[in-house]
């Protein structure tokens, strides 16, 4: 239905758009000081991991559906996450009265 | 431009319109159930939450949001062989998968999906249902764990607050209507002394 003339899809194209964004989350995680933007980072990480699982989900097994199951508990992780990471950086922030991530250094040794 | 925006706010509305962009990749990929969920849950909740967030921690950080570490260089340079690497063993593994015509790309109903979800992965259903709950009480514990010598002290003022409030609304309406009403100024004042009866005893 969508491309029907001449334009075809490809895996390939969805690992790259995967990679792409996997990338440019990592980069995020490494510089970021702000720890909302680093939570924001790793959204953009398993975003990329869940494209990655339904690309190949409906490419190479078109009749089961276990990838896109998988992406869907991946939400539910993700979700997870966020609600526990943004409870984490509020008692931070409680505590120490800021959010930047060098000063949090509570567990270093 | 979730990562280079100026201010974080920015960035989050950013990272909303990315998971816009990776729904119409779902879209594309026949997955209609999974786009739908990840409207809900990320556009609709998540961020939602990580807007919460930052109003709660607005702090000096908010003006300058975008500092970066000294790790700079190092990190795009991680990221950038990362990149490539990805890049070269996809054009070397012979992943030349081409969905022949688009209807070779099933649509997956959510018939399909509910059968399979309730029958072949009940326990790991289960198990997500368990860890949301556990995710849930965990965030509670966090967030609510430093208040707890203070939060007394703050539950009764905002009770007092709502009770003076509710006063403040009964004077009102009350002086309004024997204004309106034209009653002798004696019936006033004993309904202020009332008032401010109540409010002392408050």
């Amino acid at each position: 239905m969508l491309f029907q003339n001449g334009l075809e899809l490809k895996l390939v194209y969805f690992l790259i758009i995967s990679a792409v964004l996997f990338c440019i989350g990592m980069y995020g995680v490494l510089t970021k000081r702000h720890l909302i933007h680093v939570l924001l980072s790793v959204e953009l990480i398993l975003n990329a991991v869940l494209i990655n699982l339904v690309a190949f989900s409906s490419f190479t097994t078109p009749d089961k559906i276990t990838g896109q199951m998988f992406a869907v508990f991946v939400i539910v992780v993700a979700a997870c996450e966020v609600g526990v990471g943004l409870a984490i950086i509020l008692s931070v922030y409680r505590k120490k009265r800021t959010v930047d991530i060098n000063n949090v250094n509570i567990l270093k040794w | 431009m979730v990562i280079t925006g100026k201010h974080i706010l920015h960035s989050a509305f950013y990272l909303a319109v990315t998971l816009l962009c990776v729904v119409i990749y779902f879209i594309m990929l026949r997955a209609q159930y999974l786009a739908a969920v990840q409207i809900l849950v990320y556009i609709g909740s998540v961020i939602v939450l990580i807007i919460f967030a930052l109003m709660l921690t607005r702090t000096n950080v908010g003006d300058s949001t975008n500092i970066s570490n000294n790790q700079k260089v190092f990190a795009a340079l991680i990221a950038m062989v990362l990149f490539v690497s990805l890049t070269v063993v996809f054009y070397y593994s012979k992943i030349n998968v081409v969905a022949e015509n688009s209807s070779s790309l099933k649509i997956v109903s959510i018939k399909d999906f509910a059968n399979i979800l309730f029958s072949k992965y009940t326990l790991p259903f289960e198990v997500a249902s368990v860890l949301l709950l556990a995710a849930l009480v965990g965030s509670v514990v966090l967030a609510m764990k430093e208040k707890k010598e203070a939060s007394g002290e703050t539950v009764e003022g905002e009770k007092a607050g709502k009770n003076g409030a509710g006063i403040d609304i009964i004077k009102d309406t009350g002086s309004s209507s024997l204004n309106d009403s034209s009653l002798n100024n004696e019936d006033v004042e004993n309904s202020r002394a009332k008032n401010k009866s109540g409010e002392d005893d408050d």
